[in-house]
């Protein structure tokens, strides 16, 4: 894929814990094109935040194995030295999280933060502030100039998450990940923050990695989704592929448990059973056993790659037309 | 159908700023003068955003926070001049489900202690009370060897399940479920959800379940009741709530709830009507939505309205009846 921004060949991380290496992601293979909405989705503990901070080289733990490639515009991140990260991060790859009260320092105006953005790019203060304020215009923050004076404890949870877009889009990076970054609000601000990340894909051409676990936001905004189960990457196609013709017995299941009719009409369904916790090397499918439609090959062979259509695919051992 | 919950201008009042005389104070009414019937066997689902005072409500109707003015009563009994011993009572008939599964628990006492914990204070035997919990757990389809188990040991769905067997154990008639499965994944939300209509229907009871999902309540949902600021602004059939609301309030929130399909996705801009306003620009004598609302006549700016039926049985709190064909935008 030659437009592709960022592509990720057979990732895995593995993390050391007591008993042996967890295995956070397994195996997971995706590319995200330039200008593309991609959704990566799934429940807590799939994996999908991790391949978030593996894509930013956050993690600085030395418990902790890496397998497989990154490459962010040609170049493997997994690969990079620290110096060459410090370059891409902000400017190359930019990245919101779910509480912006995190990444926001208490004791300094958000103004201020967004112009230090500015000027570790060689911005001098008088021209930093005045992009400042037109960034903050820009992800409609009313009465900005005022606004760039306030404290993050001053501002409302939408303002704050926001100034972080604001702050991220400081440096034009040219892929934005971010990981769940409406959870904590309300609809109507989460809708509008959705809005402004649409919008600034449209206008600057940035591709968008959004980590989330809420299907309404994967079917109001991407282009592209991901569908994650215990650390692997099951299903992947385009959001209207996936919506209509979802094919990996997890995902089908998961897309019928959404809360989508009335209790008249029935039931929704649930899908029995937990998440296995897998240590060191798994063999099979991690869906196998709360899978309805597992046959004996699920528990010892691992899923091959099935193709479902133009860039929809799922990795199972059914046959596609079964 | 008997009504177990009737609530007439309840008002929960809290000062928000200090005076050194009374004038000086400031206040802000979490729940104004807000009026709700609820009947017995029904599903009523209360949505608004965060800050709109429907936890605060639930609150009242429980008995952990005063109510300022009005009246409340709960299968009949006042509960605003109530004495402390027949709220005990009073609680027996009412049973409370959070959002937080974990908080729901006691992190030091195992499954059975906390489930036990009502029974015994109300004076039960403990080998009543362990028969007792044993039996709610089999009602939340858990096994019995979860009675031994301490709440970090379970999953945040089992928790929930749990603490939903502790409410269940006094053989409550009304639940009222606090954002109940917003802390859930999706898989363990639909197990839940499915978890809370089977004892509904089984133990015929009433459940008050306040969310922001609206998904959510348009699945287990009777009536739907909107608050905003502070006040009931709509409240009606779930159908009609949902296909016809009436209150602006309603109909711009309904806007803004992520559709579930892709081909329902909205293109267009839109516009909130409320600004994450706070509740110290509340005013008494107006319409909360007076200076954003599109459809704000002038009386709006003077008079607060009343909940006003508009077809049998779906009310709004609006000045300007909101032509049928705007709602559907």
């Amino acid at each position: 894929m030659n437009d592709a921004l960022l592509e990720v060949n057979r990732l895995s991380v593995g993390y050391k814990v007591e008993d042996g290496w967890l295995s956070a992601v397994h195996d997971v293979s995706f590319a995200i094109r330039k200008g593309e909405f991609f959704a990566l989705v799934g429940e807590s503990g799939c994996g999908k935040s991790t391949i978030a901070s593996t894509i930013m080289r956050l993690s600085l733990d030395h418990n902790e194995r890496l397998e497989g490639e990154v490459r962010f515009e040609g170049h493997d991140l997994i690969r990079a030295t620290e110096p060459e990260m410090e370059a891409i991060r902000g400017s190359g790859i930019g990245m919101i999280f779910q509480n912006p009260l995190d990444s926001l320092n208490p004791v300094y105006t958000v103004g201020w933060q967004i112009d230090e953005a500015l000027r570790a790019g060689g911005m001098d203060a008088r021209s930093a502030r005045k992009r400042t304020v037109e960034l903050m215009e820009a992800v409609q923050i009313p009465d900005a100039a005022r606004r760039a004076n306030a404290f993050p404890h001053e501002l409302s949870g939408g303002m704050r998450q926001r100034v972080m877009i604001a702050m991220m889009l400081s440096r034009s990076p040219r892929l934005l990940i971010a990981d769940e970054p409406t959870t904590a609000l309300d609809v109507t601000v989460e809708a509008q923050i959705l809005e402004i990340m649409k919008d600034m894909r449209d206008r600057t051409g940035a591709s968008v990695l959004m980590i989330t676990h809420n299907f309404g936001i994967v079917a109001e905004t991407a282009d592209h989704v991901g569908i994650m189960y215990a650390g692997e990457l099951v299903e992947c196609g385009s959001v209207y592929e996936i919506f209509a013709r979802p094919s990996h017995p997890y995902s089908f299941a998961l897309l019928n448990a959404l809360p989508r009719r009335r209790k008249r009409d029935g039931r929704i369904q649930t899908i029995e059973g937990t998440v296995p916790r897998i240590l060191g090397e798994s063999r099979g499918c991690r869906f196998a056993n709360r899978c309805p439609r597992a046959m004996d090959c699920c528990r010892t062979e691992a899923p091959p790659r099935r193709e479902l259509g133009a860039d929809h695919w799922m990795r199972c051992h059914l046959e596609v037309n079964a | 159908m008997s009504v177990v919950i009737h609530t007439q201008d309840l008002t929960k009042r809290f000062q928000i700023a200090p005076g050194l005389f009374r004038r000086s104070a400031r206040y802000v009414n979490a729940v104004d003068r807000v009026s709700l019937d609820i009947r017995e066997g029904e599903i009523v689902g209360l949505i608004g955003e965060s800050g709109s005072g429907k936890t605060t409500l639930a609150r009242v109707l429980l008995g952990l926070t005063p109510a300022t003015e009005g009246v409340a009563q709960v299968n009949g009994r006042d509960i605003v001049s109530v004495r402390r011993a027949e709220l005990r009572k009073m609680r027996e008939d009412v049973a409370v489900v959070f959002q937080d599964p974990a908080a729901n628990l006691n992190p030091r006492q195992t499954v059975e202690s906390s489930i036990i914990r009502p029974l015994v204070i109300r004076g039960m035997k403990k080998a009543e009370a362990r028969r007792k919990a044993a039996e709610a757990l089999e009602k939340v389809k858990l096994d019995a060897s979860y009675l031994r188990a301490y709440p970090h040991q379970l999953s945040g769905g089992q928790q929930q399940r749990i603490a939903i067997a502790r409410a269940m154990v006094l053989d409550p008639r009304i639940m009222i479920l606090d954002e109940p499965t917003s802390a859930l994944d999706i898989s363990v939300q639909a197990q839940v959800l499915n978890l809370l209509l089977d004892l509904q229907e089984e133990y015929h009871l009433t459940y008050l379940v306040i969310t922001h999902d609206i998904n959510v309540i348009r699945y287990i949902a009777d009536r739907i009741a909107v608050m905003y600021m502070g006040r009931l602004v709509e409240i009606g059939a779930a159908d009609d709530v949902l296909e016809h609301p009436i209150h602006p309030y309603t109909i711009n929130l309904e806007q803004f709830v992520p559709a579930l399909d892709p081909n329902r996705r909205s293109d267009k801009r839109r516009s909130a009507l409320t600004e994450e306003k706070t509740l110290a620009s509340q005013r008494p004598d107006a319409c909360i939505l007076c200076e954003s609302c599109p459809y704000a006549v002038d009386r709006c700016a003077h008079a607060r309205p009343e909940l006003t039926e508009y077809t049998p049985g779906h009310f709004a709190a609006c000045n300007r009846r909101v032509n049928e064909d705007d709602s559907s935008k």
